[in-house]
């Protein structure tokens, strides 16, 4: 129901606002066009204005009150996510530093963890911030995104035949993962 | 070698192969699709083009790595991205029969290129790391070079999906047993002059796909735009009665909506920089920190000191081409606001595309080309010099971002991809504004000594409707709106209007949805719906099937939507240029 609310509230907004917006306005010059048009549709813009507001003011306490709900309680727990994400990292690491790494299950790995993990810790963004703020979350999910492109850069350098190559780069990926934590606040 | 040396031997990412490549296909595509540009009056992309050539090439020398592939579509593509900023803006001037400085206009497509390069890549942290935009084409380009290790089945998927969409294409513009559109409005018995029509453009569908629920919110600005406003201001008698029947698209389109969605567009971006300031700061730390690691082999970006290095000379280029044409006073608030709104409008773009896909430049060049007019007390040259180094900055600003994000998904260093596009990207100003001027210049002068126009509506070879006419449509829509402003008809209201409604959509949660409505009243809804109804079926898989799926079926086969109508459209424009 409150969703309802929001969205009614957002859609008559923006389109009393639209519509008063693009009337069209006869004026001899530019700064008349725009008191003409203060005058002739203002009043009904600024309604629109306000109800987008409105709107903007109870998804964002939405928002908050989603993101203090426990991180237990949401589809995935970012410490499981982080844990899945370090051991299929140390997993590839492992299958290169084989004498003859077998490519296709390397790469099934690395496309399994970007699906996974990864992807599911970037769906927590929202609460993460909310919860530690921006910089923690960019600093966290920075170290992230180095992972995965390093693991991508194993996967490509490997599909080409460079398996030294591709032993670094998930060396590399592992160094940034390992120690990783999430953040506190 | 023996297996175990060549198991050791380097990886080949930046290489010589690979830059002189990029380089030679980035020169050839500028020269071809300024000539197209200014014939057909729309520009091309080649990172498709070179992605595919870079296999057939670099193997043919060698080499011919994932990444190195990547290092080389990202200059092809960093020097080609010139030819749309050029052939947009520059036209205009020699058309409007203004006297300018071919110099001046080469320093500033140079400083716009340069520009729009160091100015975005602070932001490849915020776009593609915190806020991870999809960048549809960006993810097409990765599933082309990542297509040899992929497995047979997204392969397969890949060629089926550029098969459709390419023979969908042929089907449409050669054999012309298909529409453009289909008339959904005229089946459901919705009003013409909404536009109501599904484009069976399959990239734009693909492109929907790829981008899934996150493009919804555009899906609602056209159906707002079109189905509520629309009908609105038809209602209200704000059409003029002379005009009716299928004007009436036109005065909605061209009169209201468009000039309101630019206004929003810009009021949302505004919005965003203030609600991303936090993102934006954090990318920047984090940008430094990662610089300091540059000891212990962590420099993966170029450090912020470099880039502000790089910015300074490109806005000092900016005032340098200025002066040449304003003199040197008057060059300083030229070239600082043409640098703001080449940041501003710079993100703008580089959002859009990253949500959508689609790039509101003309949009944003008409908004510089305005604000300089403004500034200048009416000189056009000036506003269209800064136009060129606008609409070419904001060019790279969506290349390199896109480029970043084929680069995140195949593993190459954002560093090495950044200096290639630095060190490369100032050949495409040279080629693309040379282009333009020998082909002005192709008649030579008659016998007064006047030039005679080697393009234009006016030219001999349109006027006598000869195979080689270049009518430069997209100059001469350019030239209109110079017109429009200098005879103070700009729609400064409706920019007002927009741009507040665009702040005001900025204190919503969500980010980006006032560049995603703006964007929606901008184009026609036929692209809107069609793009709709790729982002339902992308959100409905994706969460029917579960990410996996998506990943492994629906990416290949969107690739394939997007890589296949970009080629064969290649193609067809190769086929019609050749016939004349």
């Amino acid at each position: 129901m409150q969703m309802i609310i929001q969205f009614a509230l957002l859609g008559l907004g923006i389109g009393l606002s639209g519509y008063s917006a693009a009337r069209p306005v006869e004026a001899a010059s530019q700064s008349g066009r725009i008191s003409v048009w203060l005058s002739q549709s203002g009043l009904l813009f600024f309604i629109g204005i306000a109800l987008i507001i409105a709107a903007a003011v109870l998804m964002r306490r939405q928002a908050a009150a989603l993101a203090q709900s426990p991180l237990e309680a949401a589809a995935s727990d970012p410490s499981e996510l982080l844990a899945a994400l370090k051991e299929g990292a140390a997993e590839v690491l492992d299958g290169l530093r084989q004498d003859e790494p077998r490519t296709q299950p390397i790469c099934d790995r690395i496309d399994g963890l970007r699906d996974g993990p990864i992807q599911a810790l970037v769906e927590c963004k929202d609460s993460m911030v909310a919860r530690h703020g921006m910089l923690a979350y960019a600093q966290f999910i920075s170290e992230v995104s180095a992972g995965e492109r390093n693991l991508n850069r194993a996967w490509s350098t490997l599909v080409d035949g460079y398996p030294a190559e591709a032993l670094s780069a998930a060396e590399r990926a592992n160094e940034r993962l390992r120690s990783l934590e999430l953040p506190t606040s | 070698m023996s297996e175990q040396a060549a198991a050791h031997r380097p990886y080949p990412e930046l290489t010589w192969q690979a830059l002189i490549f990029g380089a030679l296909l980035g020169v050839i595509m500028t020269s071809a699709f300024v000539y197209v540009g200014l014939k057909l009056g729309f520009g091309l992309g080649g990172s498709t083009v070179a992605a595919i050539l870079g296999f057939v090439v670099l193997r043919a020398l060698g080499t011919g790595t994932i990444i190195e592939n990547n290092v080389a579509q990202t200059i092809a593509s960093a020097i080609n991205v010139s030819s749309s900023g050029v052939i947009f803006t520059l036209p205009a001037l020699l058309l409007l029969g203004e006297d300018f400085s071919w110099a001046a206009m080469i320093l500033s497509a140079t400083a716009g290129s340069f520009m729009g390069v160091v100015l975005i890549i602070p932001l490849r942290k915020q776009m593609l790391e915190f806020d991870r935009l999809r960048f549809p084409s960006g993810m097409a380009v990765a599933s082309i070079l990542r297509s040899a290790g992929g497995g047979k089945n997204k392969a397969l998927l890949l060629g089926i999906g550029a098969a459709i969409s390419g023979s969908v294409l042929v089907l449409i513009e050669e054999v012309n047993v298909l529409p453009p559109s289909l008339a959904v409005g005229d089946w459901l018995g919705i009003p013409a002059y909404t536009g109501t029509a599904l484009s069976l453009s399959i990239m734009n569908i693909g492109a929907g796909l790829l981008s899934g629920r996150g493009g919804l919110p555009f899906v609602f600005g056209g159906v707002l735009a079109w189905w509520i406003i629309a009908p609105a201001a038809v209602s209200s008698g704000w059409i003029p009665p002379e005009i009716t029947g299928d004007k009436i698209w036109g005065e909605l389109y061209f009169e209201m909506l468009r000039p309101t969605g630019i206004g929003i567009l810009i009021g949302g971006a505004l919005a965003g920089v203030v609600a991303a300031f936090p993102a934006i700061s954090a990318a920047v730390k984090t940008l430094s920190s990662a610089a300091k690691l540059s000891g212990k082999g962590g420099a993966e970006e170029l450090s912020a000191k470099t880039l502000g290095f790089g910015l300074s000379g490109a806005v000092l280029l900016l005032y340098c081409a200025s002066a040449l044409i304003v003199g040197p006073m008057l060059a300083f608030p030229v070239a600082l606001v043409g640098a703001l709104w080449l940041a501003l409008a710079g993100m703008i773009v580089a959002q859009a595309t990253g949500m959508t896909d689609i790039s509101p430049l003309s949009g944003m060049a008409l908004i510089g080309v305005t604000l300089m007019l403004a500034i200048t007390g009416g000189q056009v040259a000036a506003a269209v010099l800064v136009g060129v180094a606008v609409c070419v900055g904001i060019g790279q600003c969506a290349d390199m971002m896109q480029d970043l994000k084929t680069g995140h998904l195949v593993g190459g260093i954002p560093r090495r991809q950044q200096l290639a596009q630095i060190f490369t990207g100032w050949l495409g100003p040279m080629v693309a504004v040379g282009t333009v001027y020998i082909l002005w210049h192709r008649f030579g002068v008659d016998a007064n000594g006047v030039q005679i126009p080697g393009f234009g509506p006016e030219s001999a070879a349109c006027v006598n409707k000869a195979s080689d006419c270049l009518s430069a449509p997209q100059a001469g829509a350019l030239q209109g709106m110079i017109e429009g402003v200098v005879g103070g008809n700009a729609p400064v209201d409706k920019y007002l209007g927009g741009g507040l409604l665009g702040l005001a959509l900025g204190a919503l949660p969500t980010a980006g949805i006032g560049v995603l409505v703006g964007l929606a009243m901008y184009l026609p809804f036929e692209i809107t719906l069609g793009y709709g109804v790729g982002c339902l079926s992308g959100w409905f898989l994706e969460a029917k099937k579960g990410r996996a799926f998506f990943s492994e079926k629906v990416v290949p086969l969107a690739a394939g939507f997007i890589v296949g109508e970009a080629l064969t459209a290649l193609v067809l424009t190769g086929i019609t240029m050749i016939a004349g």
